[in-house]
């Protein structure tokens, strides 16, 4: 027998991670350091499936350059225009020998969970999700699958498909729609059976601040590491991670799990609690406070700062005394209305002068703020807060 | 006439030279050949690129050999100019890259005594003039005949019976590789690092015999000892991955290379270097070229400083005057035409700055210190991300000569260049390649973008461009506009901008289509122009990366829309080290 | 007969002490773990032998030489790149004429195993017994014949293992050429192997000794057994008042200063001052050129050369690199106060009593205190008074 092969989608943006996918799809978002894919790359890696197939689209230049500096060769493969996943796997069709595995490339899922469902044929991964709307349901039966309702509104069941599955190359001749679900339907009507097994561990990001929830998961496995130039006045405790090339000032407090990467300055005085990944090059100015946030490359953060519950995109300047107030509000995303409770959201490049609240705010991309103003709600791409 | 390689060992020759002659063709591939040496000497040799031709199906026996990839200076690219050449007798086989200055006369002398050429190259006269110096032994022969040769070389030469490689350079790159009873030789350590960490630099005058268990290293008629280096590179992982072309994938990997060599800073001796220079005059070729005017645009308002830039194929001929700091730029190191300017400026007793990609090569060893700039290996001919490294080590320069003042700038520069990568291209690309010209206009530091701008064009895409001052476009080429004529105008924000505006305005009423690059947001712009590519507000010397980044990216999607071969366009080689 | 070494690997378990040398260069009673296999093979009659190198080659090449001192030839041939087994072996193509022997370098094994596997008709594989069989690759054998060769599992079918030890005819470089990149992305030698298992020519021999150092605190086990079976010789000066006992070795140029003790089995290596007032005892190897000082205490602890340990310092159950100076006072905790299993990096050491992994060039300042378990990276710096634990890369600088 061939050594299993495995496909992994990564050609969608995941438009509901605006403004955080301008420049990468979803599956390159980077939680607790390292982009949502390196994850699902991992857990196979784990199950010793090496022929991994990669499926590339929106923003695909990011994605390959990530693939290429990989220990694994990775096969890629271009869908040339994003119609939907099943469309993305017929795309891989020619690389694919035998039985292989399917895996979203934007969502997380354990090695213990591949390792239920890799020598099985024809069989999916589906977990308990409390808003099962969001999800493709699945109705099982006998441990079979009977039936998926993509979205509905109405879900009979908190059973949702994780969207891994294990195929016969026979899928391919469903593959008759651009979706996926779609092709499952087509196999249950001609009497196929698809094993549904549950996982062990997964998880999704539907909107940009559930990345914060992934982010503090994806924390709990830390390899913790010092490296760098870490001052003996500063206390680092708990599962800890910092990169090469950075320096932690004085008296700086940092609580694990907590991740900061290469070449960034943070303090002195500093103090970072719990669950937070701070990227490359970031500069955390003295007496700055940060706890449950995701800070991506390049982000200054100004001194007498309050962080919490915050994602910043790339290359945010935020002057001193930026606070982020988490406070429970209602969003429209995607035409549905959805509660929610975090800081900030900003996109890339976002520039805010000193004394700038941000109060349960996604801020696009480029967006730039006044000194002292207080912002709320969602704010478009490129606006100038005066 | 571009790289060489040669093994000898224990092992088949043929698949090592071979496999050398791919890591090198980056240096020429108009053709290929190589010759083992069994009981006699057997030669196969042949048009075009390896990768196209049934290089697997070339079976010559024997452990010592050599090979070529050939880029053409002297005769057409055939199968009968590609190397190894042989002799009258068939005995010795040459490979050579350089140029010999005084062939034809050397080819007039040889032919009055007898001797039958077969090819049109300079190199033949080397195997024919060893064959009159040959009487047995193929290293004194070698010796007696490179006095005889002017102009530039690296050689190896083999004869029949013989278990030896004799080497010899002058003005052109060559090192050895030590292996365990195997030796292997080749323009660079490309094709040696897979087979060994041990090198051998040779000097210019050098001339080695080369056998299976030693080097035995000549200079002037007497023995030589040359240190072995070690090198500790891996295989440089110069993979597309995924990437439709190697310069795309180096395109994208600007941000990159920007930011680490911004990261690499500069070591206190050329820092010192650069505040004592009282004058600057750097030399360069092609792309290099086009950076180091841009930094004669930055550093003499910014640093006040007198900044003369010199092509490397001129100064040569017609020296300027020789005072103070002389910085000589080439992405491989080895471009002949900058190295040979070097030297005499050396000779002249100024300071010498290198600024290369490649650590080792030729001209670290010439100048008084280097500068590494940090773009990794660029596999593609057409220059990217060794440009921008350039621009990183330049604008480090200014800003040491500024006292720091542009740090927080250049370290969030990447940025900028990174958000240029998003930009699409679509409108400006119809309109380049349906066009049988193109012109590209900017001022100040942006005329030298301009250049570059249309030499990536001219390169890839086969259009033809040019770059011009916008104010000077009104002197001459405007008799060229016609609509079918697209003038591509860099019109930043700043103190150029109002009269640059006019610039369009006078070339729309000659009803040219204007593609212009122009600060996000500038609607007065976007307007009366007919394809407006937006470029992120900052900083003049960061519009000067994020203009480049977006024509780079404007010539990449003309050259694919017109179907060219853009990792390796006709005619061209990546490093010349010829002059 | 001629001998294959397999030598090229780094043996990225055993970082940071592979920074600067490979594993088989790693020192076990102060000898590099590969000339201990190196001399059994030649004491059972093998004088020919091909190192396959790679990794920090320089290393290897400048301890053996072309084996004079050992009184054998040696071969190097190099593998760039560690593609795998198969692989390596691929590149002593060649070199080898006749029936030969193939060994990993990084084990130990016994002159008699050595002579014994010898004698066996090829092709024959060594095998052993072990009690962790989910760590090595397993082999099933029936009648003296090998059934079955499978990759590391978590469920073992047996607990005899491949122990890396091969007797080969030169045909091996023939079924070399059909291996391809097998699922853990390498060219292993066992799938050149399934040929010879088919038809059931692939003969078992059961090593009576085996000894192999999977993780950087296994060097101190087999530190210990080495230490144990060796044979003891005092060179040196050994000034009065000094308690040393005949298991001890003891180098030349090699000074023991009045007021030390030292009991149990150790090695101290040349040119090292050693007291006044050390106190030696355990398992305990130290290196040439080393010095270990006044009021000092190692114990069962590895030293490798050149590192200076000179003035109020413990260390117990630690790997030290070579070339480290710990400021005076400077201690290495090896116990943990619930006197649990000691883990390094979150791996369990299985071991309770456990020190540190301290990589090359480690500067400690005055009274820096190391907890249990720490894994320090080379040249990383470490204040006075500083506090460390846990994971410290290479060039950390904690100050």
């Amino acid at each position: 027998m061939s050594p299993m092969q495995a496909v992994i989608l990564a050609a969608g943006e995941g438009n509901r991670l605006r403004p955080l996918t301008r420049s990468r799809p979803k599956a390159m978002i980077p939680v607790a350091n390292r982009p949502i894919i390196e994850y699902v790359i991992h857990s196979l890696l784990e199950n010793g499936i090496r022929d991994i197939v990669v499926v590339v689209g929106y923003r695909k230049e990011y994605v390959i350059r990530y693939l290429n500096q990989l220990d694994v060769p990775i096969q890629v493969v271009v869908q040339e225009r994003q119609l939907g996943t099943a469309d993305a796997l017929r795309s891989a069709e020619s690389e694919i020998a035998g039985d292989f595995l399917l895996l979203p490339g934007d969502n997380y899922i354990s090695p213990t969970s591949i390792a239920r469902i890799k020598t099985e044929r024809n069989a999916m991964l589906y977990t308990e999700h409390p808003s099962p709307s969001n999800f493709g349901v699945v109705v099982i039966k006998n441990g079979f699958v009977e039936k998926i309702l993509e979205k509905p509104e109405d879900a009979p069941t908190f059973t949702v498909s994780t969207g891994v599955f294990s195929f016969t190359p026979d899928i391919f001749g469903y593959l008759r729609s651009n979706e996926i679900p779609d092709a499952i339907a087509g196999m249950l009507a001609d009497g196929e059976k698809i094993r549904a097994i549950p996982a062990e561990d997964w998880q999704d990001a539907i909107y940009s601040w559930d990345l914060l929830k992934m982010n503090a998961r994806m924390l709990r496995d830390l390899a913790p590491a010092t490296s760098g130039t870490v001052s003996t006045t500063a206390s680092l405790r708990g599962r800890v991670r910092i990169g090469k090339g950075t320096t932690i000032g004085e008296n700086t407090v940092i609580q694990g799990p907590v991740v900061i990467g290469e070449d960034c300055e943070i303090g002195p005085n500093a103090v970072i609690m719990p669950q937070t990944s701070i990227a490359s090059r970031v500069k955390i100015e003295p007496f700055t406070y940060l706890k449950d946030s995701l800070i991506m490359d390049d982000v200054t953060v100004g001194s007498h700062s309050r962080i919490v519950s915050a994602v910043f995109g790339q290359g945010c300047i935020l002057g001193d005394h930026t606070t982020t107030y988490p406070k429970e509000a209602f969003f429209e995303v995607g035409g549905g209305v959805t509660k929610s409770e975090f800081g900030a959201v900003l996109g890339d490049g976002v520039r805010a002068a000193p004394f700038t609240t941000f109060k349960n705010c996604v801020a696009g991309n480029n967006v730039s703020i006044e000194e002292g103003r207080v912002v709320v709600g969602l704010i478009e791409d490129n606006t100038r807060v005066i | 006439m571009c790289g060489i390689v040669g093994y000898i060992g224990r092992r088949e020759a043929t698949p090592l030279l071979i496999q050398g002659l791919k890591r090198l063709e980056y240096r020429g591939y108009d053709s290929f050949g190589i010759a083992t040496v069994g009981s006699e000497i057997d030669v196969f040799k042949k048009q075009g690129r390896i990768s196209e031709s049934e290089a697997g199906t070339v079976v010559l026996g024997g452990s010592v050999g050599i090979g070529h990839t050939r880029w053409a200076t002297h005769g057409e690219p055939n199968d009968s100019n590609a190397h190894p050449h042989t002799d009258c007798t068939g005995r010795l086989a040459l490979v050579h890259n350089g140029v010999i200055e005084n062939y034809i006369e050397l080819k007039k002398q040889l032919l009055e005594r007898g001797h039958i050429f077969r090819s049109e190259t300079d190199t033949e006269v080397i195997v024919h003039l060893l064959e009159e110096n040959f009487t047995g032994d193929l290293l004194e022969a070698v010796k007696k005949t490179v006095p005889l040769l002017e102009g530039s070389y690296a050689i190896l030469a083999v004869s029949a019976h013989d278990d030896r490689i004799v080497a010899a350079r002058d003005c052109s790159p060559l090192v050895l590789g030590i292996g365990d009873g195997e030796l292997f030789a080749a323009s660079d350590m490309t094709p040696l690092l897979e087979h060994t960490e041990r090198i051998i630099f040779l000097e210019d005058g050098d001339i080695a015999e080369i056998s299976p268990e030693r080097v035995e290293i000549y200079h002037d008629g007497a023995k030589v000892e040359r240190s072995v280096e070690l090198v500790n590179w891996g295989i440089e992982d110069a993979k597309k991955g995924g990437f439709a072309h190697y310069m795309l994938k180096e395109i994208f990997e600007q941000p990159q290379a920007f930011y680490e060599t911004i990261r690499a800073g500069i070591s206190d001796a050329v820092q010192e270097m650069i505040r004592d220079a009282e004058e600057i005059t750097l030399v360069a070729c092609g792309t290099s070229y086009h950076t180091a005017l841009i930094f004669k645009y930055l550093a003499e308002p910014l640093c006040r400083i007198p900044v003369r830039v010199e092509l490397g194929s001129e100064f040569k001929y017609y020296p300027p005057p020789l005072r103070g700091l002389v910085i000589a730029v080439t992405q491989s190191g080895e471009t002949a035409d900058t190295i040979a300017a070097l030297k005499m400026a050396k000779a002249h007793n100024c300071p010498t700055l290198a600024i290369t990609n490649v650590q080792g090569s030729t001209v670290t060893r010439i100048a008084d210190t280097t500068l590494m700039m940090r773009a990794g290996p660029e596999i593609s001919v057409a220059a990217t991300k060794s440009y921008i490294a350039q621009l990183a080590a330049l604008m480090e320069i200014v800003n040491v000569r500024c006292d720091g003042k542009y740090d927080d700038l250049l370290q969030h520069a990447h940025l900028a260049i990174g958000e240029v990568l998003l930009q699409e291209m679509q409108g400006a690309v119809a309109l380049c390649r349906e066009a049988e010209h193109v012109f590209f206009v900017g001022r100040g530091p942006f005329y030298p973008v301009s250049m570059e701008g249309a030499l990536k064009m001219k390169e890839i895409s086969y259009v033809h461009a040019e770059g011009y001052a916008a104010g000077e476009l009104k002197h001459g080429p405007f008799a060229l506009l016609t609509p079918e004529t697209p003038v591509v105008a860099i019109c930043p924000p700043g103190s150029t901008y109002g009269v640059m505006i006019s610039n369009i305005k006078e070339m729309k009423a000659r009803r040219a289509p204007i593609i212009a690059l122009g600060k996000k947001g500038d609607t007065e712009l976007a307007e009366i122009v007919d394809i407006f590519i937006p470029i992120p507000d900052s900083d003049p010397m960061v519009q000067v990366l994020t203009t480049s980044v977006a024509l780079q990216l404007l010539s990449y999607h003309t050259a694919c829309a017109l179907a060219r071969d853009v990792d390796k366009p006709r005619n061209l080689a990546k490093s010349v080290t010829v002059e | 007969m001629q001998c294959v070494v397999l030598a090229a690997g780094e043996g990225k378990r055993m970082r940071p002490l592979t920074a600067r040398r490979p594993k088989v260069m790693l020192p076990i009673a102060n000898r590099p773990m590969m000339e201990h296999l190196v001399t059994a093979a030649r004491d059972a009659g093998i004088t020919e032998f091909v190192f396959v190198v790679g990794y920090c080659e320089r290393e290897i090449r400048k301890h053996f030489g072309e084996g004079e001192q050992f009184g054998v030839t040696i071969t190097y041939v190099t593998q760039r790149y560690q593609l795998g087994t198969a692989d390596a072996l691929r590149t002593a193509a060649g070199l080898i004429t006749d029936r030969f022997l193939l060994l990993n370098g990084d084990m130990i094994l016994r002159r008699d195993d050595i002579a014994a596997i010898c004698r066996m008709p090829a092709p024959c594989v060594g095998v052993s017994g072990t009690d962790h069989p989910q760590d090595y690759g397993v082999v099933t054998v029936e009648d003296g014949r090998i059934t079955a060769l499978e990759e590391k599992s978590e469920r073992p079918k047996s607990n005899l293992i491949n122990a890396g030890a091969y007797l080969f005819d030169p045909e091996i470089f023939d079924l070399l050429k059909g291996v391809k990149i097998s699922g853990r992305g390498e060219l292993e030698l066992t799938d050149a192997l399934e040929a010879y298992i088919r038809t059931g020519s692939l003969r078992a021999y059961t090593l009576g000794y085996w000894l192999d150092v999977g993780q950087p605190w296994d060097l101190l086990d087999a530190n210990a057994a080495l230490l144990e079976g060796m044979q003891h010789e005092q060179r040196g000066t050994v000034e009065a008042g000094v308690t040393i006992p005949e298991t001890v070795t003891v180098g030349e140029g090699t000074v023991i200063r009045a007021g030390t003790y030292i009991e149990g089995s150790c090695v101290i290596g040349e040119n090292c001052t050693i007291g006044p007032h050390a106190y030696i005892r355990g398992a305990t190897s130290i290196g040439d050129n080393c010095h270990i000082g006044h009021a000092t205490e190692l114990k069962n602890t590895i030293v490798m050369a050149g590192t200076k340990i000179p003035h109020f310092n413990y260390i117990g159950d630690s790997v030290i690199g070579s070339g480290c100076n710990f400021g005076a006072g400077t201690k290495v905790a090896n116990l943990r106060h619930d006197h649990g299993t000691v883990k390094v990096c979150g791996k369990s050491t299985g071991r309770r009593k456990f020190g540190a992994i301290i990589g090359d060039g480690v500067q400690f300042g005055i009274n820096c205190s190391v907890n249990v378990g720490s894994l320090i990276g080379s040249n990383a710096r470490i204040a006075p008074h500083a506090w460390v634990e846990g994971c410290i890369e290479d060039e950390t600088v904690i100050r």
